[in-house]
């Protein structure tokens, strides 16, 4: 059943990065081709170290026609420890879950990666001990806990040249300079200070080293409960109103604890509302969000749905398709999360009232919903480096337990739960509805969701400021004498070369024009407003505005179960809510100053790209919206080769460095996923058995299929 | 009409018991207009409004049905100022070939490139086949004597006939099933004979179709594959839909504007598409002739557009156009059933050309256009009656391909395959493609039906060939898996208030 093809006994080694070491190894693996289950695929060797899994191609000569996007970290081929989400093995056709201890090695190993990337290997041809040697080595280094400083992370850093470039344009965070800055860049600092309370941890190790706090706030209470019950500083509005968030206390048991808790806060609270404070609303995102549980599960039933064996399931599942969808109900909490956001935005820029957003630790769904609010709101969260500077607010200074939320560690799997995908998710849908807007692709969040797992980064790797630095200073190491000097995700070189850096750009991006820049650089963002136009013409309002308001109401009230449940599914939303979110729809968008997320449901899409990536069976060859990017990029280059002509003819300086516009222009029909889709080759979609249409009643099988796993893996142990 | 927030759905036949308050309007392009009465003096007026609504919409669904010649209509060809008359030419019907008249199958049939078919004037007087177009592209080799013969075979006389030529030279035919009672073996080796021997080397697989959307998928490069007719019992509906499809996906002069209109001129309207009954312009028929085939196209066509924007010449505001008027009454494009019905219900009719000749040299005595004289009503595709300069900009897509559609290369069919021996014809039937069609083919089928399987090429082991299996140029392959069909919201949510 398998096309032996005779293997080539050939050395290939694999590329190893500074500290990485080769664990085990296995020759004449074979790795399916996956998506077809036509049992095609190519010999090679699997090889296990402290960073990765790696599939090395005999033949990989052949590979003469490089993509176009590489990551120079991981490659197509390899699967980061971090990065494997559950490994699977085939034990006489059934599959069954690995974890820690074997007793028995699989023929074949499936292994399913949080990119969403499926790889089916085959042992049958392997040697036996080599089997047991690279089974249970990936098994015990991907999937049982782990010590902090056993992360790949501490031996590249002590290992890799450090050669970190200062340049780099994203704001820390880490200086009590840049939250100052950010103060006067918000114009917050009238009411808000930075305070250096927390020099050496003393208030507590899970709040940053500086932060920010209403001015009248004193150090005492700060102190007091080790910054709980204290409003934090997100950021202020252009009129004045700011987000701030508080850490809430645990439920207290005493009684009198928990009167002199809420004395406490009552006091907080009265400070802050009286002038030149505004007024201020609080929001329990505990109750008004879905938990994280929730969020949990709901994430694990809708990535089953992408995590694909072969193409037959593929089609066995996709005739049920939206119900399957519908019933993950991923993409609900998305909406709820959007509504939440623009429920804040207006309270900030209608209403003039600081929202204080409370929530157990802060540092989750706040972070969500605070980064939401900024991304809608100041256009230069809206920029590359904006974005990156938020995250490290929000979120990596913050304090979001990357570590845990994760699971990096496979300490426990109840901490897990992907906030930090969610927010990407969120943004994803802002990108994808206003594309001028942003300055960055969604290819550029796609990669920034790869970099979750790729352990070479400090970003994403640590709980909190306070232990990051003081795993940092690499006492334990002997062979280290200084501190370890980490990289940050942010410096996007180390993972990519400039070719591929362009994908990150959104070459659309209707950048504010500013004075101050040269002349030759605004001109050019000039042309490339204008080209962006007619991608988003202002719709001359229709005639039928006349019927809108009576049409609104009539929906209200005769039809509110019928056409009423895509616009308000759970909870009617106050009026006022619903008066801004129709006015600001109602006039054409200004791509630099407030944009609201369209929240109906038909408009919360799923990220086809971050998603449906590795899957051939859903990709357009010369569609999707690719197709029309490239069209217009192409008419920009002609636009400025000509401008450069007539530069030339009028014998101005001629410049030498006319930014050519990457890419696109060579392949001529493009993967509607590019610039992933790496495997794309194409395969015939099988004519529908018409028998699939009658058995929709397992609908939740597939979602179902994560707890079965878990069954089994019992039998294992 | 509704009081106290009481709803209660008018007809005609109902009577409204109650002074309505207010008065909701569900329209067919998914507007909902509301009205509301207020309780100051307005009541009978109020009464009068509602009830006059109600039978007003009904009783123009009579006229519709039953009115022969519109007499009591205010034909808007006359009254109305032909101002834009010029503009109109220039942009929408002169390069809409209307299928009315014999130079446009003529011209149609040559700029396709298709060989060994030619138009038949059989069905001229419409007498062989009521329901299909006057003029028919058939095989040069099959005589209208003979052709005659076999009209009684199909269901309502529907004969296989070509649609569209592959320029690697496969025929997309379409024909209506067989007629129960015929006995076809016995008869008709001629017909038979000619049918191979104009079947070119052939390309057309058919996949997967979905849902409400999704397509259907012409491949090339597969071994040369025969032809298959689409039949479905009718032929007038489902068969204009793949039919349509097909060239959507195959021909980019059928994603150009003209194109597409003449692609709907000649698989919908001339094809003899029931558009009234479909459409429920009629209320007297029963509800289930009612099914919104036209617009399951469009949707599709809204899919196709969405999948590969940068392909099409129109834009989703065309469709959006299109829609809303297939319930105009002011247009005759979708007025009738089919051609002879259109031909009957002319002011002035007049008997077309009783002549037949069989090709090449045909001129029309009476000018431009021939055939049956064409109601005065304006077709659809004189846009600019109801749509004003502006919003006709808006038709054109400005990413799309080139303004011009190059017309398709009919040089280098695949594989020109002279021998007339064991070609295939393969029919479509239940989703998936059958040999052996024809059932006075009396021998086994020279080979299996083309199974739609992976392609087994050796090549491709290694992940990561970018490219290397691209469709040809012109081709889309759209993708029908559930990720990739979306809804149309542009058209469904359209009375939303948000989404305006």
């Amino acid at each position: 059943e398998i096309h032996i093809k005779e293997p080539i006994e050939k050395e290939v080694n694999p590329h190893l990065l500074p500290g990485e070491l080769l664990l085990c190894e296995a020759s004449t693996v074979y790795k399916y081709v996956q998506e077809d289950g036509s049992n095609r695929g190519t010999y090679g060797k699997l090889v296990c170290t402290n960073f990765k899994i790696s599939f090395l191609d005999d033949d990989s000569a052949s590979d003469d026609n490089e993509p176009q996007f590489k990551n120079k970290i991981v490659g197509e081929n390899d699967i980061t420890l971090q990065c494997v989400d559950q490994i699977y093995g085939v034990y006489d056709e059934k599959k069954k879950l690995l974890t820690g201890q074997l007793r028995k090695y699989p023929e074949k190993l499936i292994i399913y990666c949080k990119d969403l990337r499926v790889f089916n290997f085959c042992l049958r041809y392997t040697k036996e001990e080599e089997v047991k040697r690279i089974v249970s080595g990936i098994v015990h280094h991907s999937q049982t806990p782990k010590l902090l400083k056993r992360l790949f992370l501490f031996s590249y850093a002590s290992a890799a040249p450090n050669n970190t470039d200062g340049r780099n344009q994203t704001v820390m965070f880490e200086t009590l300079e840049d939250w100052r800055d950010e103060l006067e860049r918000t114009k917050g600092n009238v009411k808000y200070k930075a305070v250096t309370t927390n020099e050496g941890y003393r208030v507590s190790e899970k709040l940053p080293l500086y932060f920010v706090v209403p001015i009248c706030i004193s150090e005492e209470s700060i102190l007091k409960y080790e910054g709980r019950g204290i409003p934090i500083w997100c950021w202020s509005c252009h009129n004045g109103a700011a987000l701030l968030k508080m850490s809430a206390f645990p439920k207290e048991q005493d009684d009198s604890t928990s009167q002199m808790q809420k004395a406490f806060l009552d006091g907080i609270s009265k400070t802050i509302s009286k002038p030149p404070y505004e007024l201020l609303k609080m929001d329990d995102l505990s109750s008004s969000l879905p938990s994280l549980q929730d969020i949990q599960t709901a994430y694990t039933r809708f990535k089953q749905l992408f995590l694909i064996d072969n193409s037959t399931d593929f089609w066995a599942t996709d005739v049920k398709w939206f119900s399957l969808l519908e019933s993950t109900n991923w993409l609900e909490i998305i909406r709820r999360v959007l509504k939440k956001a623009i429920e804040v935005a207006e309270c900030l820029e209608i209403q003039h009232t600081n929202v204080l957003l409370i929530e157990e630790s802060a540092t989750d769904l706040c972070c969500v919903i605070s980064s939401l609010v900024q991304v809608m709101m100041d256009s230069y969260s809206r920029t590359k480096s904006g974005f990156q500077s938020l995250i490290q607010k929000e979120w990596v200074i913050g304090g979001h337990g990357f570590l845990d939320r994760c699971n990096h560690l496979h300490k426990s799997e109840k901490e897990e739960a992907p906030v930090f995908l969610l927010l990407l998710n969120c943004v994803w849908q802002l990108v994808q509805q206003y594309p001028p807007a942003f300055e960055f692709t969604e290819t550029y969040l796609t990669v920034l969701s790869d970099s979750l797992y790729v352990p070479i980064f400090s970003t994403f790797f640590f709980n909190s400021q306070h232990q990051r630095d003081t795993n940092k200073s690499g006492e334990s190491l002997k062979t280290q004498s200084g501190p370890f000097r980490f990289l940050t995700v942010w410096d996007w070189s180390v993972q990519f070369d400039p070719k591929a850096l362009a994908f990150l750009n959104n070459p659309l991006y209707a950048e504010k024009p500013k004075p101050e820049r040269s002349q030759r650089k605004t001109a050019r963002f000039k042309h490339q407003r204008q080209l962006s136009l007619p991608l988003t013409p202002a719709k001359p309002s229709t005639k039928r505005g006349f019927f809108r308001e009576e049409t609104d109401h009539l929906i209200k009230n005769i039809l509110g179960k019928r056409i009423g449940k895509f616009i308000n599914s759970s909870d009617e939303p106050p009026n006022s809510l619903r008066e801004f979110y129709d006015s600001w729809h109602s006039k054409p968008v200004d791509y630099h100053g407030l944009l609201l997320p369209r929240i109906d449901g038909p408009e919360i899409k799923v990220w086809a790209q971050r998603y449906l990536r590795w899957i051939p069976e859903a990709q357009l060859h010369g569609g999707g919206t690719i197709a029309t990017a490239a069209k217009i990029l192409d008419l920009m280059e002609e636009v400025q080769s000509l401008q450069v002509k007539m530069d030339e003819e009028h014998s101005q300086a001629v410049s030498g460095d006319v930014h050519s516009v990457p890419m696109l222009r060579n392949s001529a029909r493009l993967s509607s996923l590019f610039p992933f889709a790496l495997l794309q080759r194409q395969s015939v979609k099988p004519a529908l058995p018409t028998s699939t249409w009658k058995d929709l009643e397992d609908e939740d099988d597939l979602v179902k299929r994560d707890d079965e796993f878990v069954d089994l893996s019992g039998d294992m142990l | 009409a509704s009081s106290f927030s009481k709803p209660k759905v008018l007809t005609a036949a109902s009577t409204l018991k109650f002074i309505p308050e207010e008065l909701a309007v569900f329209c067919r392009d998914f507007r909902l207009l509301h009205f509301y009465f207020p309780e100051n003096g307005l009541a009978p007026q109020a009464f009068r409004v509602a009830n006059a609504i109600a039978q007003a919409r009904e009783a123009a669904a009579w006229l519709g049905d039953t009115a022969e010649g519109h007499d009591g209509w205010a034909s808007p060809g006359e009254t109305t100022p032909e101002e834009d008359e010029d503009e109109d030419e220039e942009e929408g019907s002169s390069t809409v070939l209307l299928f009315e008249s014999l130079r446009d199958w003529e011209k149609e049939l040559q700029r396709l490139g298709a060989a060994g078919w030619r138009v038949s004037a059989v069905n001229e007087r419409f007498d062989m086949a009521p329901s299909l177009p006057q003029y028919l592209w058939v095989p040069s080799g099959l005589l209208d004597h003979d052709l005659k013969r076999t009209f009684a075979h199909f269901q309502e006389r529907r004969v296989p006939r070509l649609c569209w030529r592959h320029p690697g030279g496969g025929d997309l035919l379409r024909a209506a099933s067989f007629h129960p009672a015929s006995e076809p073996g016995s008869e008709d080796v001629r017909w038979r004979r000619c049918w191979q021997g104009s079947a070119a080397p052939w390309s057309c697989k058919v996949g997967g179709w979905k849902r409400m959307g999704g397509g259907w998928k012409g491949d090339k490069g597969t071994p040369p594959s025969p032809p298959f007719p689409p039949p479905e019992p009718s032929d007038r509906d489902l068969n204009c839909l793949l039919a349509s499809l097909v060239q959507l996906l195959g021909d980019p002069h059928a994603r150009s504007l003209p194109g597409f209109q003449s692609l709907v001129q000649r698989e919908w309207v001339a094809a003899g598409h029931p558009f009234p009954r479909r459409l429920g312009l009629l209320c007297r028929d029963s509800p289930r002739e009612e099914a919104p085939v036209f617009l399951l196209f469009l949707d599709c066509t809204w899919q196709l557009l969405w999948q590969f924007p940068a392909d099409f010449g129109f834009t989703e505001a065309f469709l959006l156009a299109l829609h809303d008027s297939s319930f105009s009454p002011y247009f005759s494009t979708f007025r009738f059933s089919c051609q002879r019905q259109r031909g009957q219900r002319s002011s002035t009719p007049r008997l077309p050309s009783q002549t037949y000749r069989p090709m090449g040299g045909w001129q029309d005595p009476g000018g431009h256009r021939g055939g049956p004289h064409p109601c005065t009503f304006p077709p659809v595709w004189a846009w600019g009656r109801r749509y004003t300069r502006q919003q006709r900009e808006q038709f054109r897509n400005p990413v799309g391909p080139p303004g011009r559609a190059e017309s398709l290369t009919p040089g280098t069919p695949a594989d020109p395959c002279p021998r007339g021996g064991a070609r295939l014809v393969l029919t479509l039937a239940k989703g998936s493609l059958w040999p052996h069609a024809l059932p006075w083919w009396s021998r086994p089928p020279p080979r299996p039906p083309v199974r739609v399987s992976p392609p087994s090429d050796s090549q491709g082991t290694q992940g990561g060939l970018l490219g290397t299996r691209q469709p040809p140029p012109g081709l889309l392959l759209p993708c029908t898996a559930g990720p990739c069909v979306r809804l149309w919201h542009r058209c469904y949510l359209r009375g939303l208030p948000q989404e305006q």
